[in-house]
């Protein structure tokens, strides 16, 4: 005798529910995005818009939005360069040289990043008040800070996966250490180097903490603090440039994701060097 | 002319002595082989040759001038290492040209140099690719190329014939064999494989516990033995080495129990012989006990096709034998293992050659 495997009209039917479900609350929240930063009439309710318009993104593209859309991308994007040179200058000679404890010492930075920010912001805001820095570059500066303990960590080992005998090599032929580390280290740690700068652009592109603690006037803020200051402004809630502004707000992780994809998927995976 | 001298020679690390006091003279055109069990120091000798490790104390001298702190390229010299450390983001021929790009050299000239380089080596169609588009036999001429391409007076060889399977290595040592021959470059190689060293050398280094135990050609080293050391390292099957505890006239007693008859009971050698050496190809299985030999037992037979590796115990002691014609013997069987003494190599207490 035998038995069905296709499953009954009740069984596919209550999968489905239970899928649709899942969507449904999965998209919601970017469907409502999406349809409210088109719709001309946007108010704040779920709504299918009848008309279509780009007016909402072209007034985020303009005046102080554009300005916060620029902030963000130079603090993300300099504190990002910032933090890979600086890490592999600091995780090569971790991975070379004998230095006594240095496993010790790398988690030990490492720690201080997996404390909680908030507990910091008192020292953080009079440190920088003292030095001058409550403006863009001690923003750069702290997130730079915060960034390397897992940028050094992560890009020694993956030094260590290069062999030795290519920086043997490089110097049997007369290169001096730069010359190595420009030609042959650093080449080769494209992937390791695309994973920290990835990862330093995104934190510091969602970073809301730092940049509202340390600046101070609209012109001066990144995105995050943009979109948290446009709540009520001018009156009333304008939902139409706030949605707008928050999809611009999410387009540069995802643009700079899918350019070093490929990168990432070998960096995360800590391929090194092989034949 | 010796273009290459080491002079008491010395290498440690932190409190760690790796060499004591080693002296080698390397002559022009040569191929030599430094050889030895692992830990013997020998890839430490060639990477202070190389310049990759200080020289604590003793001078080394390269056509005569002191190199001991000279950088690598400024010594004449290139390496090709045991993994062959091709740069894996290069092309192979930007791999072959980096040395050049490194000095300053044009465009042109990088590439006017690598062609010719490649020519040589049958390079050229793969100029463009990747060393991991490269088959290992490419991947050592690769190497090769990148060493030569700067015209070096010395060039070094790192165990590059260890990765490989057994039938590449064959292949591979020939080709350095060739490659010697046709471009006579000095050579100075390092292995662990006693065969290996005896087929490419003209010269081999047997080096043991940082030291030169023998420095000749492969002919002397497997004809007359330094040490029991050189002889028990070259030639495989290995040398049978007995141990004299007590000798009389016509009998020898073995530090294993083995007793070894001598009816030439004149032989001069023999009173200050402490070690008496005989290759297994040089004992002869007897039914019958007759001249110098001794006798044992058959262990196990090895049957290699073309030859037979015998092995029989005396008393304590292992003995191997070889015979090129078939054996017939069976195991448990008593047999006497004739040798002559002419083909014997004798050791006095020193561990010397006695000759």
């Amino acid at each position: 005798m035998m038995t069905s495997v296709k499953p009954s009209f009740t069984q596919s039917a209550s999968t489905n529910i239970l899928l649709a479900v899942v969507v449904i609350a999965w998209l919601s929240p970017l469907s409502w995005l999406l349809m409210t930063s088109v719709n001309p009439n946007a108010s704040g309710g779920f709504v299918v818009p009848t008309s279509f318009t780009l007016d909402h993104f072209v007034t985020v593209m303009s005046g102080t939005s554009l300005r916060q859309f620029l902030n963000s991308l130079f603090i993300a994007f300099t504190s990002a360069t910032l933090t890979a040179i600086l890490a592999a200058f600091a995780a090569y000679p971790f991975s070379r040289l004998n230095i006594p404890y240095k496993n010790t010492i790398l988690w030990s930075l490492a720690l201080l990043r997996i404390l909680p920010q908030t507990a910091i912001i008192i020292p953080v805001f009079l440190t920088g008040r003292a030095l001058g820095l409550l403006n863009t570059g001690g923003v750069i500066l702290v997130l730079t800070l915060m960034n390397l303990p897992f940028a050094i960590l992560l890009l020694k080992n993956f030094f260590d996966t290069i062999p030795s005998e290519l920086e043997e090599a490089s110097y049997m032929e007369g290169a001096t250490l730069y010359q190595t580390l420009a030609h042959v280290v650093f080449p080769l740690s494209r992937a390791g180097l695309a994973v920290i700068w990835f990862m330093a652009f995104t934190t510091a592109w969602n970073e809301f903490l730092f940049p509202f603690l340390m600046l101070r006037s609209d012109q001066a803020f990144p995105m995050a603090i943009g979109l948290y200051a446009a709540f009520g402004q001018y009156g009333a809630t304008d939902y139409g440039f706030l949605t707008s502004y928050s999809i611009i707000y999410t387009a540069p992780a995802i643009f700079v994701y899918f350019l070093l994809k490929r990168n990432l998927t070998t960096g995360f995976a800590g391929v090194g060097v092989k034949g | 002319m010796a273009i290459l001298e080491a002079k008491h020679i010395r290498k440690d690390y932190n409190t760690i002595n790796v060499i004591s006091d080693l002296s080698l003279e390397v002559q022009e055109g040569d191929f030599t082989v430094l050889v030895g069990p692992s830990g013997c120091g020998k890839s430490t000798l060639l990477r202070m040759i190389a310049g990759l490790e200080d020289i604590t104390a003793g001078d080394l001298l390269i056509d005569g001038r002191r190199a001991n702190d000279l950088h690598p390229r400024e010594r004449g010299i290139s390496m090709v290492f045991q993994s062959y450390a091709l740069y894996p983001h290069m092309s192979v021929h930007d791999n072959i040209g980096f040395g050049l790009k490194l000095e300053g050299k044009t465009k042109q000239q990088i590439t006017e140099a690598v062609r010719e380089v490649a020519d040589t080596l049958q390079l050229t169609e793969y100029l463009d690719r990747k060393p991991s588009q490269l088959s290992g036999g490419q991947r050592q001429r690769v190497a090769i190329g990148r060493a030569i391409v700067r015209k070096p007076r010395i060039i070094l060889f790192d165990e590059p014939l260890s990765n490989l399977d057994a039938k590449l290595r064959v292949e591979m040592r020939m080709e350095l064999m060739k490659f010697h021959r046709s471009h006579n470059i000095t050579t100075i190689y390092v292995t662990h494989d006693q065969v290996e060293a005896i087929t490419m050398a003209d010269r081999i280094a047997v080096l043991e516990k940082g030291d030169i135990r023998q420095y000749d050609t492969p002919r002397i080293l497997f004809d007359k033995p330094a040490n029991p050391f050189v002889a028990s390292f070259i030639g495989s099957p290995q040398m049978n080495l007995f141990g004299v505890s007590s000798a009389t006239d016509h009998l020898v007693t073995t530090d294993e129990n083995a007793e070894i008859r001598l009816p030439d009971a004149s032989m001069a050698l023999l009173s200050d012989a402490a070690v008496i050496g005989v290759r297994p190809e040089h004992l002869k299985l007897k039914t019958e006990a007759a001249g110098t030999g001794l006798n044992a037992t058959v262990d196990l037979v090895e049957n290699l096709g073309d030859e037979s590796v015998i092995h029989l115990l005396a008393g304590d002691q292992r003995i191997t034998a070889r015979s090129h014609e078939p054996v017939e013997c069976e195991i448990g069987q008593s047999v006497f293992l004739g040798f002559d003494t002419n083909r014997a190599h004798f050791f006095d207490d020193m561990k010397e050659r006695l000759d």
